[in-house]
Order: structure tokens, then sequence, then C-alpha cells
């Protein structure tokens, strides 16, 4: 192998690690910046909330792959009215609900939690 | 002087059998033509218990007897004297399947009569209701609100009427007919006396949903009819549930409309006959908040809901009549059965669905435990039809068969819609009344 061809193999393996790290980030999750939570956050949504905490992960997964979730511009409110004309119903608490809000409603309310909780080790 | 004492002897264009909300709409489409009527009223011009106690029913089903007898007021302006004022035009529902044997326009021709009447807004015949964003299965139908109590306001000018008399404290007990035209009224003092027959041209029974059929049952003009058949009332629920609404959807409708009026939506009739569900409305306040919906977060509008809702007519529910022979006629029965709460939550569902995936608001799911109650509107009882074998009277009023005998008020309505039946009954009187007075002076021999 010469200088040349080893720049050409070792250029094409700094582009494939390069990609599957983007792979593996978008499969781990939106970015940290989840500003889009705040004004979501509702304590009426806590109960519903609470019993998904373990299934976070696969909340943002789920909302991010029916477009209401997205990295750039957080909530798509559009898709989510697109989505409610065929979307399930589900009764929760006092009222009715499409299955998609409810899911973007628990984890807004989970994500402003975590935000909420002050770091390991910083005093309160 | 117009409000006569006796008048044996006498011989009327017209007779008006019920000097309530219908009868006196149609009295005063005659008051111009120079036609000699009487109004007939079982009551005084105040209410008076002993007389209010000739309405008393036994009955049966999901309402109490005291229930139909409070809302028989027998008193002059009958109902209007305890109603709420709450009136909104009929909803077309019913007339897009043939449920009227007329179209809805000839209907809505009258309801600017009526408003006038009634002392409502324009608004309340021209606006009636709005659309919602987002939403074309749901509208914006409030209630507009008189507060016209007819005794009161027309009593005084029957009285100084040189054509209109009125004859109050007498109950009509039989129509006297043969050859199948009415001759002549039989009435008798409520409290006692002797009875009389007032002789005319034209009758008009506008004595309310049991006062109408009672006088045909007991004049033998009901045997083989739909007689006080086909029952119904307005189900009414208080605090059925809640509800979230987007206010930038709601409130552009809200206030497209200046009069004073009670806010209500209503699934749109289009809606109702696609789905093959009847007319539903729901009232609710003005209050606002914060809510979520539909992924932003938004201003609202949250509120309770009282229902108003239609119910099917039935043949089952029904007016007859007790053996008995009182004076002023025999006890009356009557048997109704309301919706049951299924019935109202596949409705209410609807709405729901129709609001969420309009993006208009959200509602809760209907109270598991409700009281049924009803708006005391007693409907149907002769019902307005083209088949002589399942209503009473034509698409004019006219009782099937007999030749000058009319009916009008609630008890010709074939469906009864959600919309408080007020504004209709005056709409449906003033069509009669003017029907009526167009008739050459031949038809009126």
């Amino acid at each position: 192998m010469n200088r040349r061809q080893f720049l050409r193999w070792g250029g094409g393996a700094v582009v494939v690690a390069l990609a599957g790290f983007a792979v593996f980030r978008g499969r781990r999750g939106a970015p940290a910046d989840d500003d889009w939570a705040g004004p979501l956050f509702d304590d009426r949504f806590a109960a519903y909330a609470r019993e998904r905490a373990g299934d976070e992960r696969k909340l943002r997964v789920a909302l991010e792959k029916k477009g209401v979730l997205k990295r750039e511009t957080g909530v798509d409110a559009a898709r989510v009215r697109e989505l409610a004309r065929s979307d399930a119903l589900v009764a929760y608490g006092d009222f009715t609900y499409t299955k998609t809000e409810l899911q973007l409603y628990a984890l807004a309310w989970l994500r402003q939690r975590h935000r909420a909780m002050p770091a390991p080790g910083v005093p309160e | 002087m117009s409000l006569v004492e006796s008048v044996e002897g006498r011989r009327y264009d017209l007779v008006i059998i019920g000097g309530g909300v219908a009868g006196i709409s149609v009295a005063l489409q005659l008051a111009d033509g120079g036609r000699t009527v009487l109004i007939v009223e079982s009551g005084s011009d105040r209410s008076d218990a002993a007389i209010q106690a000739l309405a008393s029913v036994e009955a049966e089903g999901d309402l109490s007897a005291e229930h139909f007898a409070s809302h028989s007021q027998r008193v002059f302006g009958g109902t209007s004297n305890i109603w709420g004022g709450f009136c909104t035009v009929l909803e077309r529902r019913s007339f897009l399947t043939g449920g009227w044997p007329i179209d809805y326009e000839e209907l809505s021709g009258y309801y600017p009569a009526a408003a006038e009447i009634l002392d409502l807004p324009e608004e309340s015949y021209r606006d009636p209701t709005q659309p919602l964003c987002g939403s074309a299965g749901v509208v914006y139908k409030p209630f507009f609100q008189s507060s016209t109590r007819f005794g009161k306001k027309y009593l005084g000018s029957f009285a100084a009427h040189e054509t209109i008399d009125v004859l109050l404290r007498h109950t009509a007990t039989r129509l006297v007919h043969s050859s199948r035209r009415v001759r002549a009224v039989s009435v008798v003092p409520s409290l006692g006396g002797s009875a009389f027959d007032i002789e005319a041209g034209r009758f008009v029974l506008a004595a309310g949903g049991l006062g109408n059929p009672r006088l045909l049952l007991q004049s033998g003009l009901g045997e083989s009819r739909a007689v006080g058949r086909y029952m119904m009332e307005h189900p009414h629920v208080s605090n059925a549930g809640w509800l979230e609404l987007d206010a930038r959807c709601i409130r552009p409708a809200m206030e497209a409309l200046r009069s004073e009026r009670y806010h209500a939506l209503q699934i749109s009739s289009e809606e109702c006959v696609e789905r093959g569900i009847p007319s539903f409305s729901v009232q609710f306040h003005d209050g606002a908040g914060q809510a979520n919906l539909l992924g932003e977060r938004v201003e609202t509008l949250r509120s309770s809901l009282f229902i108003r809702a239609e119910m099917r007519p039935a043949r089952t529910n029904r007016f007859s009549l007790l053996d008995g022979d009182a004076p002023t006629g025999p006890k009356g029965y009557v048997h109704l059965r309301l919706p049951a709460r299924d019935a109202l939550l596949h409705v209410w569902d609807v709405l729901s669905e129709l609001l969420l995936r309009g993006g208009v608001g959200r509602m809760s799911p209907l109270k598991p435990k409700l009281r049924i109650g009803a708006g005391g509107h007693l409907l149907g009882t002769t019902r307005m039809g083209d088949d002589a074998r399942s209503s009473v009277v034509d698409a004019d009023a006219r009782v099937h068969g007999a030749g000058n005998l009319y009916v009008t008020g609630s008890s010709v309505f074939p469906h009864a819609g959600a919309a408080n039946p007020t504004y209709t009954i005056v709409a449906l009187a003033v069509r009669l009344g003017r029907h009526l007075a167009a008739q050459g002076e031949g038809e009126w021999r």
C-alpha cells in the first residue's frame, strides 16, 4: 500500500467512523436541548409519566419516528394535529387525548423533571 | 271590552283553544284582518292553584306526574310564565332526512316574525350558527335570551282589541263535529258551572303537548290515529362532564355575535345525518385557562357542560285518558321513557372525537353516573306528517280528515331536535295564523 492508497483508505475509514457515530448518537436520542419540554410541562400528566419513567428513551424514539419531535426544531405541532385525525384516543384523568399527545406530554414531564433535579454533589 | 265573561249565542270566525305562546301567536296574525277571534283559556290572568290542578296526570316511566303537570300551565300566557327564555332555531337535521313534511326553508322563513314576537335579536335567525376552525362537524350554536311573558305582554292589547276576544277560566271539553267538520266547542267554567257550546268557522287547538291530544281524545277524534303517541321530551343533563376549547378557535365564533346569549356547541346537522345520530347540544360558560392541546400550550376556555339532547319518537311513549267523568274531562295518563345513558354516551363520544380530531378542544369522558332530567318540553303528541296512520296533522297543521280543525304548538313536532322549542312553536304558529288569514271568504264559511 503506497502513501496515496493509505490516505484514501484512511480517509474512507474516518468517514465511515464519523457516520457510524452519528447513527449511534441518533439512536441514543435527541441532543440534551429539551427546551421544547418546558411549555408542555404540566403536572396533570405526572401519573401517566411516572408509569413510563423507565421508557423515556422509547417515548423519545417513538415521537421522533412519528415526526412529532425533531432534533432541530423541537415539537412539530402541525404533525401532532395531522396525526390526531387517525390517532387512537385515550381517556386519561379528566379528559380525552390522542395517544401521541400523551406520549409527548409524558416525555415533557419527565425531561423537565430531570432538569429540575440538582446535579449530584451540587449544593441546593 | 274583549275580556269576555260569556260568549253564549255568539259565533266566531275562529276559536283558539289555549291562551299560551302558540295560541297568542296565531291570534296576532289575525289581528288586522277583521276576522272575529276568540281565545279560550282554561286558566286566569294569574296562576290559580285550583285551576292548575286540572292539569294533573298520572305518570309512569322516567318522569314524575308533577313534571308533566307543572309544564302544562293553565294560565294566560301558558308556560311563558315560568320559562327560562332559551331560544334557538330548530336544527335542520330531521328535515334533511324527511322527518318533517315541510322543507326547512318553509319553517325558517317564519323565524323573523317569531323573533319580533319574542323580542329576540336579528342574530337569532340571521346567524344562528357559527363555524369553528378545523372542525366542520361541530358548530357554535348559542341560545338567545327572551324575557317575554306572553300573558303580561299581550293580554292588555287583546282586551282593547275590536275583533279578538279572550274568555278566561273556561275549559274546552269536547269538539262537536259531524261530516268531517267541527261545528262548535263545548266549554265549561273551569271551577264549576254549566257547559255551553261556542260555534265558529275554524278551530285551532293550542293547548300544549297534553291539552291538544286530550281534547282530540275527549272528542272521539283520536281513536284510530297517532293522537297522544310518539311523545317526546328533551333529555337534559347538568354537569355531565368537562370541556376545554382552544381560545383561538372558539373566541372568534363567540365574538362574531353581540347579543346576549348562552354559549353552546352542537354537532352539525350534516354530521348528524351522516352518522345517523340525533341532534345534540352542550352548553358551556366562559372560563379562561391554559392547557396543552395537540402539542402546544394554548389559552383555553374551560367549562363544565350541560347537555340538551334529542330523543327519537317512539310510539310507546304516549299520553292517554284514564276513566272518569269529571266536568272538565277525565284525568290524563303519561308513559314516557327517556333515553338511557348509553344512548347519550355514544353521541357524547362523537362530539368529543370531532372536537379533538378537528383541533378545537377536548372533552372529558361522560360522567359514569348521570341524573338524566328533562326540559319540560312536551312534544310530538299530535305530530305533523303526510301519513294519517302515523301522524295527526298534515303539512298545513290541519287534522287529517277534519276540514276546519288545526293544531299548533310543540305537539305537532314530529321530531324534537335538541333546541328548546318555543322559538319554533311561535314560528309554526305564525305560519298557521298567516295561512288562516290568507284563506278566502268562501273557505271560512
